[in-house]
């Protein structure tokens, strides 16, 4: 893993992804109790967790 | 919670895994934080029986911690390279440079009070990236110049980079600054007083420090104590003033005839290791570009800023009440009946923060630099560019394992760590504390994330020892602190700045010793403090 190549432009969207994901998905669906938003901001922050491990 | 050897290792999976990724595998914290995020989760959901509304609910508590960090992470960054992108650093190393011949002070000038000016404005390895490179030119040895800007500017991590290891010792153990500071301050005093006198052991041994133990005592007892004042008033800016402090100081002794003798200069030159040939040994030229107040102008701004909000009535409470980031919870258990109770994240003021206040300076600066022609076309998006490449791959290691830490406390999974530990150990434990933060920051290469990672877990601890969790926290942090200098990270970016690529272990050979000592001596007066002296802090 450690020869791939870095992609900055990906990396500053997955961080953007993993501060957008727990303020704006995930705590209104808990609030609202809306199922569909919580898998997205699941969805995302799996992502851009994954995104720095294969292209980190 | 019953507390068992299967959920015990469990717990400690995710912290494992880093550990495991960064220093066996050579990963960066930027990819094991994440991979360690995974496993706190998979660990909370399968093992510690935690539903998915509370891991949101974790998560959007981590997100406003993460967010105060970074806020003070990304604005130190921007207002470092708006003064280094015009040449300002350079011209402000160079003016100390010149000052003295005698090398131990030239050592204290770059190698301890610069550096530690440096991380209080930076951090990120800058201190050593900047330092070892001018120590080299003024003649030192490069492994020496690198293990002493790693030494010199290890004891002022937690309230360099304008604080943010201590904002996110707060935020990670809920202690409140005023509460923290004080006792931050008392372990953090005691470790500059001692990395003085390592970093210029490190140089010469006993017989540099007999013969430098005057100016070194002076130096480092000036910057330490300042400093443990400076943290209770403004901590965001004690690092940075001590780092001037000790600046002055130097400059001052370095008048003093007795230092400026011919023998004095020989001697001092003949206490240590010295290189020939400072160029090849990638030595820095510098080169002053502009005058030293010029160069200085955004730190000037910056502290003027800080007195302007904390002194003018109302300032401080309208730009507090301007825009706050708050969030609200309501109570939530998991599967084992871990119980978090209602409450709401920390508050954090947009335009009060630390982070804002380094913002303005930094606009402050570029205005400043504007005005006397030195900020040239194309130098912003230069800027901008040098900011993101510096900002991104920390702020994914810090979000990440803030993330995991928020996590494994809700879910019980630090409780279950620091019963363990303190069923295992007892009343022994505490003169483990700050080596336990050291090895945080030596596998994440951080001091703000050895913190989020160990912050919650050692006031867990104190609870269930009935032991202070303001002195356990502040030890937990000087610890963090003193571990920059042995980090891999740190390391590295010293012995590739200087050419010394592939000698890493020479360097950290050099420091393993100044930070094990210093951990332990840490370690035994914080057992002191806790069962003996201050039993009675809670």
């Amino acid at each position: 893993m450690s020869g791939k190549k870095s992609s900055p432009v990906l990396l500053g969207f997955a961080l953007l992804g993993m501060l957008i994901a727990p303020p704006l998905l995930l705590y209104p669906a808990v609030i609202k109790e809306n199922v569909a938003l919580e898998v997205i901001g699941y969805l995302v922050l799996v992502i851009s967790m994954l995104i720095p491990i294969f292209k980190g | 919670m019953q507390v068992n050897f299967f959920m015990w290792i469990c717990a400690s999976l995710p912290i494992l895994a880093i550990l495991i990724l960064m220093v066996g595998f050579k990963w960066s914290a930027s990819k094991a934080g994440p991979t360690g995020f995974f496993v706190a989760l998979a660990v909370a959901v399968l093992v510690f029986k935690a539903n998915f509304h509370l891991l949101a609910n974790s998560n959007a508590k981590g997100f406003v911690m993460a967010f105060y960090v970074l806020y003070i992470v990304w604005g130190a960054l921007l207002l470092y390279n708006v003064v280094d992108i015009t040449g300002g650093i350079e011209s402000i190393g160079a003016t100390f440079m010149a000052m003295t011949k005698n090398k131990i002070l030239q050592l204290l000038m770059i190698g301890f009070a610069f550096v530690t000016f440096l991380q209080g404005v930076a951090g990120f390895g800058v201190p050593v990236a900047v330092g070892a490179p001018l120590l080299i030119g003024m003649g030192f040895d490069p492994v020496t110049a690198v293990a002493v800007a790693l030494i010199g500017h290890a004891w002022a991590v937690t309230f360099g980079d304008m604080a943010a290891s201590f904002a996110s010792l707060q935020q990670a153990t809920g202690l409140s600054a005023a509460d923290l500071a004080p006792w931050c301050g008392f372990f953090i005093t005691l470790a500059g007083i001692f990395c003085g006198m390592f970093a210029v052991h490190a140089y010469g041994g006993t017989k540099a420090l007999r013969q430098g133990i005057v100016p070194t005592l002076v130096v480092s007892l000036s910057m330490s104590i300042s400093l443990w004042f400076i943290a209770q008033w403004e901590p965001t800016l004690a690092t940075f003033l001590s780092g001037i402090i000790g600046m002055v100081v130097t400059a001052v002794l370095s008048r003093v005839k007795v230092y400026n003798t011919e023998a004095a200069v020989e001697a001092s030159a003949s206490a240590g290791h010295l290189t020939s040939n400072p160029v090849t040994a990638k030595g820095k030229v510098v080169e002053k570009k502009m005058p030293f107040n010029l160069a200085f102008a955004p730190y000037y701004s910056l502290i003027i800023i800080v007195l302007f909000v904390k002194f003018v009535p109302g300032v401080e409470d309208w730009l507090k009440n301007l825009l706050v980031l708050k969030l609200k919870f309501g109570e939530y258990s998991t599967g084992l009946g871990w119980v978090t109770p209602a409450g709401s994240s920390t508050s954090v003021g947009i335009f009060s923060h630390a982070g804002a206040f380094l913002f303005y300076a930094s606009f402050i600066g570029i205005l400043i630099y504007r005005a006397k022609g030195i900020w040239k076309a194309g130098m912003f998006k230069k800027l901008l560019s040098k900011v993101v490449k510096g900002g991104v791959n920390s702020s994914i290691a810090t979000t990440s394992m803030v993330l995991m830490a928020f996590i494994m406390v809700e879910s019980g999974m630090t409780y279950m760590l620091a019963k363990g530990v303190a069923d295992a150990l007892g009343s022994i434990y505490p003169i483990f504390i700050p080596l336990v933060g050291v090895l945080g920051a030596f596998m994440t290469g951080s001091n703000t994330n050895s913190n989020v990672m160990f912050g919650a877990f050692q006031v867990q601890v104190a609870n269930i020892l009935g032991i202070s969790t303001l002195i356990s926290a502040a030890a937990q942090t000087a610890g963090g602190s003193i571990g920059s200098m042995l980090a891999p990270s740190k390391v590295i970016v010293g012995t590739s700045t200087v050419g010394l690529t592939g000698r890493e272990g020479e360097v950290i050979g050099k420091t393993l010793r100044y930070c094990v000592t210093l951990a332990l001596i840490l370690g035994i007066v914080g057992w002191v403090m806790l069962f003996i002296l201050c039993r009675h802090v809670y």
